[in-house]
């Protein structure tokens, strides 16, 4: 077992100081204005992107299991409304598509594109390079975690590549942020309890 | 720098300070909001020559307005910072400005910039911003089709025929000049002083604020905003360029802690690299035969060796 795991890091290491990354993705600076004309119209906006998949069996498994295992723990540990340490997020959801072949990641997010990112880099680039370091051209990464979308800057040119313009997309609750959704949430619960004791009355009184 | 905390028992965290040699090549106002000189005067500058200019101001500046260092107090302070249009003016070339950042190549007034920040949305003032709109800018040109951006930005059409809002301020500001003094009197005498030294460079001021530091009753600062000094107040960390003001080693801050090249061109930022600023070339004076002019400005302005000297201003 130790064996078979040192070699499969070992091949992932291989794999990873193999794989060839953009340093500088080409920009087109026409449709990132364009991108930018449609967006920070409301306090939410929204990105759309996607990716080629790296090719090979190990990454075939590592890429699958890494987004189930992503998405297990963030049920378990993401219930309270927000992603970790980032109260700006709606929603994130990647998918794969094109028969495996492309991973494609829809957000709606509060605030511009660039302060999305940059939480992302800042503060959980562990898993943001866990979840899309398996596409083509994606920052060099270290053991899947490490690295990638550290690079703050190469990373921003690589998304904004992947991206497309967004001529429509839907919000559940267009006007309001993720922390004001939930503010909403704590009073309708409150609403809903049949007796309040004296501190959560306190604190539900707080929140109007 | 200072970092008096507002808050009653919150824990001295002392004071920190750049290494050298980084010390003498920042302005003072990167690390210091002059605390000790509580008065002063902001002079938003315009250059009002034709065309390209001299940079021979910034010598006369020096003589009557030093720009200071970031190595230690000093009796009275200067912090200069420069727009966009200023450095056209002043004859950076086309290739030079478009190494800069897209903020401050664009300016405050950008259309997406103005939305983003909550100023204007629809051709209207929102309610974060004075009656009638912004006083005073760079008056920085909008951004035109890209392939005539080079050619000035004429036509000011995007490949979809969307046409940018040109938004103008009645005062145009290329540079301003910041003077920190001890008393109002010394503050109001010094500025006529430079004023009249720029005056024969075509330089003009054109809009003079007041600085007052303003402490309460418990002695806490609040800027012009009304914000007390020490909230929020960033702590850049950078083992490489900062100690405390005893010489030891600067701790990381938990909360409020920054890299460094957050703030200050030339260092790690938060996107674990040095953060990038304008290049210019070696020879800044390049095919438009404007040497002069750098010889004087050189030092002032970001390039390659000295990343961090000038402020700029959008």
């Amino acid at each position: 077992m130790p064996l078979s795991l040192l070699v499969i890091v070992g091949w992932l290491r291989f794999l990873e100081m193999r794989d060839s990354a953009h340093d500088d993705p080409p920009i087109d600076e026409e449709v990132v204005r364009q991108m930018a004309q449609r967006e920070d119209w409301i306090p939410q906006n929204h990105m759309g992107s996607v990716v080629l998949i790296k090719p090979g069996v190990l990454r075939t498994i590592i890429v699958r299991a890494g987004h189930l295992g992503l998405g297990l723990m963030l049920r378990v540990t993401a219930t309270n409304g927000y992603l970790g340490s980032m109260r700006t997020v709606h929603f994130a959801h990647w998918a794969f598509v094109n028969n495996g072949g492309r991973l494609m990641f829809f957000s709606n997010f509060d605030q511009s594109w660039e302060s999305y990112l940059d939480d992302f880099i800042e503060k959980a680039h562990d898993g943001l390079t866990l979840a899309w370091g398996c596409g083509t051209g994606f920052p060099a990464t270290r053991f899947l975690i490490q690295d990638g979308a550290s690079h703050g800057r190469k990373f921003k040119n690589w998304a904004r590549h992947s991206m497309a313009i967004s001529r429509f997309w839907y919000s559940a609750y267009r006007d309001l942020t993720v922390d004001q959704v939930e503010r909403n949430n704590r009073i309708a619960d409150g609403l809903r309890r049949v007796k309040l004791s004296e501190k959560d009355a306190a604190a539900w009184i707080n929140e109007l | 720098m200072d970092q008096r905390a507002v808050s009653e028992g919150a824990p001295n965290r002392g004071s920190w300070r750049l290494k050298a040699p980084h010390d003498v090549l920042t302005q003072g106002l990167v690390v210091s909001g002059f605390g000790s000189l509580p008065t002063g005067r902001a002079l938003f500058l315009q250059f009002a020559w034709d065309g390209v200019g001299t940079g021979a101001w910034l010598d006369t500046l020096a003589t009557v307005a030093p720009v200071t260092d970031a190595d230690g107090r000093e009796a009275r302070a200067t912090a200069l910072s420069f727009a966009y249009t200023g450095l056209k003016k002043m004859g950076l070339s086309p290739a030079a400005l478009a190494t800069f950042a897209a903020p401050f190549r664009e300016g405050m007034l950008q259309e997406d910039r103005l939305r983003r920040i909550g100023d204007r949305r629809n051709g209207e003032w929102l309610g974060t911003v004075i009656e009638g709109g912004p006083k005073w800018s760079a008056n920085t040109p909008r951004r035109g089709a890209l392939a005539e951006v080079e050619g000035g930005q004429s036509a000011a059409l995007t490949a979809t025929g969307h046409r940018e809002e040109q938004i103008t301020t009645p005062i145009t500001v290329h540079a301003l000049l910041l003077l920190y003094d001890t008393d109002e009197e010394a503050a109001e005498k010094w500025a006529e002083e430079v004023e009249a030294r720029l005056a024969p460079h075509q330089i003009k001021v054109a809009h003079k604020l007041p600085l007052d530091l303003r402490p309460d009753e418990r002695g806490v600062a609040r800027e012009h905003f009304g914000f007390a000094d020490g909230i929020s107040q960033p702590i850049p960390y950078d083992d490489a360029a900062i100690v405390l003001s005893d010489g030891s080693a600067a701790p990381r801050d938990k909360w409020n802690g920054v890299p460094l090249g957050e703030i200050l061109l030339g260092h790690v930022n938060g996107h674990h690299e040095r953060a990038p600023g304008p290049i210019l070339p070696d020879d800044p004076g390049g095919s438009r035969g404007n040497p002069k002019i750098w010889s004087h400005a050189y030092d002032y302005i970001y390039h390659h060796h000295h990343p961090q000297r000038g402020i700029l201003l959008v």
